[in-house]
Formats: structure tokens, sequence, C-alpha cells
């Protein structure tokens, strides 16, 4: 509990959530890094077809020898090295400061790039990593002050929870997750399961489907923990936790892990702020 | 009066109430989500409403001067293992099939719904950007016999709980492609 209680503090938070989110962008970055032959010609995400989806936007229309360049494997080497080197100069930087900013910055214009080169193979780890970036970058730069701070950590709060929210609500609307066996069928791919899981979850039919319909209710419920008592928050927390550790291991959804735990400590902040 | 502190909370404050109709974008806000570049508004719907329970299989043949070669398959997507709790360069690969196989099928419907017959007239998808990544990577595997002179790729959808084939789906078979 003393650990909730020093995120009422804005700097604590913001230094909590920075951590968080520079170990996510690092793992995130140093992955494509290991893996950038992948963005040369010979590889699966040649830049040659990829730059037909964004034929129709002026920039990648009218220079198209830059963003070749820049989305080439020179290009992204480059832009992934400076990326992790942004992690290391935001970490042992304090928030406010110059080298925080332009270290922020850095990160923010390496995930829009990497967003913009290709709408497949994204995931929504990368997705709350932009949103996380850009609220800490407006909020925690050398030009605002205090209160911008804490509207860039309601702002993380708030699109976590709407995050679990929709996700909940999405599978509470639909026949599939409802009605059917979704666990067993995602959890039996070769994408996102593994032999072991299925193995546990054929053994136990009931509790598949209290599993999932638990999950579900864990997910829609998510934002209520703004307004319980702080042991709630706390056992919430805990869950989500689990909850993204368990898909890390089972689903090899590793950044999620760390990308959404980095939203917590804005939520023990705004929980602080409501009460 | 925190200028700054205004601004910062106006701009993060439309974005999130843009957020929450965006996550409807499917239905409504279709050229919004195609303006998107830079992935500033998330989509959250993760693994719903139709969650994807079929294994793809993606193989490829080649042309020879004797005919064509037996079906080989490409391996995109290997077993889990612990460290990928930790540790995962795979993963990229592996949602880059699955978006492909998937924004594939859909342009196809799409198609289908403006009238267009797909089959006297494959240009549509032939020329869409995921078709032509699914090709790529076939064409990334090494050739099956040096005397090739092309190759043809199809996407099989297996219900992952089944061993056979039995109950399996061609969801395209490609025209060969010279090298």
């Amino acid at each position: 509990m003393n650990l909730l209680a020093s995120f009422a503090d804005p700097a604590a938070a913001c230094k909590a959530v920075a951590v968080l989110y520079g170990i996510s962008v690092a793992i995130s970055f140093a992955e494509k890094w290991s893996t950038v032959a992948d963005y040369g010609p010979q590889g699966w995400f040649p830049w040659r077809i990829f730059q037909f989806d964004r034929a129709h936007l002026f920039p990648f229309r009218q220079y198209p020898r830059p963003f070749a360049a820049l989305f080439g494997t020179m290009g992204m080497s480059a832009t992934l090295a400076s990326g992790v080197a942004s992690v290391a100069l935001m970490l042992v930087s304090p928030p406010r400061s110059w080298a925080f900013t332009v270290a922020l910055g850095l990160i923010v214009t390496t995930c829009m790039a990497l967003n913009s080169r290709s709408i497949y193979g994204g995931d929504g780890s990368q997705q709350m990593n932009l949103l996380i970036g850009v609220a800490l970058l407006l909020g925690f730069n050398p030009f605002v002050g205090r209160l911008a701070g804490e509207a860039g950590l309601i702002f993380i709060a708030a699109q976590s929870c709407l995050a679990y929210l929709v996700s909940g609500v999405a599978k509470l609307v639909s026949p599939v997750w409802m009605r059917g066996d979704p666990l067993l069928g995602i959890l039996s791919t070769k994408a996102y399961g593994s032999p072991f899981s299925v193995q546990m979850l054929l053994m136990a039919p009931r509790l598949r489907r209290v599993g999932g319909l638990a999950m579900v209710c864990f997910e829609t419920c998510f934002p209520l923990c703004l307004a319980l008592p702080l042991p709630a928050l706390a056992i919430i927390l805990v869950w989500g936790l689990l909850f993204h550790m368990s898909n890390a291991v089972i689903m090899g959804l590793n950044t999620f892990v760390w990308a959404f735990v980095a939203t917590y400590p804005a939520i023990c902040f705004a929980w602080y702020l409501l009460h | 009066m925190d200028f700054g502190a205004l601004i910062v909370a106006t701009i993060l404050g439309l974005w999130l109430l843009i957020s929450i109709p965006y996550q409807m974008a499917d239905k409504y806000w279709r050229r919004l989500k195609s303006a998107n570049t830079f992935g500033i508004l998330p989509g959250w719907t993760f693994f719903a409403p139709n969650p994807g329970t079929s294994d793809y299989r993606l193989v490829f043949r080649d042309l020879t001067p004797r005919g064509m070669t037996e079906w080989t398959e490409v391996e995109w997507c290997r077993s889990r293992k612990g460290l990928d709790a930790l540790w995962h360069p795979g993963r990229q690969r592996t949602k880059l099939v699955v978006d492909c196989v998937n924004a594939l099928i859909i342009t196809v419907k799409e198609l289908r719904r403006h009238d267009v017959d797909v089959e006297a007239n494959p240009q549509g998808w032939l020329l869409s950007v995921p078709y032509m990544a699914l090709l790529n990577i076939v064409n990334t595997m090494p050739r099956i016999s040096p005397n090739a002179r092309a190759r043809q790729f199809a996407i099989i959808e297996q219900n992952p709980l089944e061993d056979s084939y039995a109950g399996s789906k061609l969801i395209l078979c490609s025209p060969p492609h010279d090298f």
C-alpha cells in the first residue's frame, strides 16, 4: 500500500511510468533491431511493398527516396538504435529536464516511424507505447508546470481504463465469447497458443468457461478500480499484472506486460486525485 | 492561469474523446482509420468480437520444366518457448502473416460486396498489399528446384484441434508467379 501511496505524487508516478515504459519500448525496439534484415529487400517487411499503403499520402508520394532510405535496413537500424539509446538517456534523466524531453521526443518519433511504416505486424503494446510517450512528453517537459504533468498522467490512466473496458465490452457483446469456447480456440492456434495450455484447458472444460467469463468481467469492470477502496485497487492491479504475465507466458505477448503495467502508477495517481 | 497546462489538457482531452468513438472504427470511422497513419488513435478490441481460432498454413510449389513440384510449407510460426515471455522477436513475423491473411480475406469480401467477380477479375486482390506481402514471404524461401521458373502459393485454414486435414479450407491459391 505504501508503494501505491507514493504514486499520489505526480513526480513519483511519472518516474515509475517512465521506467516501466522505458523497458517496454527498449524491448520492442531491440526485438525489431535484432531482426532488422527483415526490413531489407530480401526480408519479410520490404518497404518496396509496404510503401503502397502510404502512396496516397503527400510526403510519401512526393519524397520517396528519403523514405526508402529511412525505411530500409540501414535507416531502420539507425532509427531503432537511436531509439534504444534514447531510452537509456530517458531513464537516467530527471523528468522535466532537457535530456528527458529530447530522449522522449526521439522515442515518440521512433514509435511514429514504426507505425507509419506498416499497419501490418504491429500490436496493442505499440499503440500504448505511443500514447504513454506523447503524454509524458507533453506533461513533463521544461515548458509546462505541475498541472500539465497531472493532465498527462490522467490521460494515461484514462486510456488504460478505456483499453480494458473496450476489450471487455467487445467480448461481452460477442456471441463467440459468450456462447462459444474462444479460449480453447485461441490458445490452440500456433500463433497465440501453446500445447501445454491446450492440454490444461482440455482437462478442465468448466474451468476454461469460468476463466473466459472471469477475464471478460475483469476487463469490463477494470475502470471501476478508480472508484473502489484502495485494497480493491491493489487487488485489481495485481490481477492485471498476473493477467498480462500469463498472456506473456502462454501467448508470447511479452511487451504487453510492460506497456500496460506502465500505466498502473498513473492509475494510482488518478485514484488519489479522486479520493 | 497555467496556459501550458491548459493547452496540454485540451490536446489530451480531445485525443481521449476521439479515441472513444474510434473503437467502432470499422463501422463509422473508415475515413479516419485510413488517415491514422501514425497510429495515434488506438484500437482496443483485442481478440474480439471474433477471435482468430484457426491456423493458417502457407504452402508453395515451384513450376519446373517437368511440371509442378510437391507443396512445401513455410514455417512462419514456431512453437511457444518459455523465453517468449521475455524476448520474442518472432512475434512480428507471426503477426504479419496473421494480419495479411485477415486483410486479404476482408479485401476479397469487400470486392464481392461491390459486385466484383473476384475469380474473373483478380487484379483487385492480386495488387493488394497483403497479397504482395504474402507473395514476398513465399519468395524469400529457397527454390525447390534449380530449374524452377515460377512459384505458386496457397493459404489453407485449418482447425488446430484436428490432426487431419479434414475440415480444412482453401482460402487462396495463387496463379504461378515468374521468378
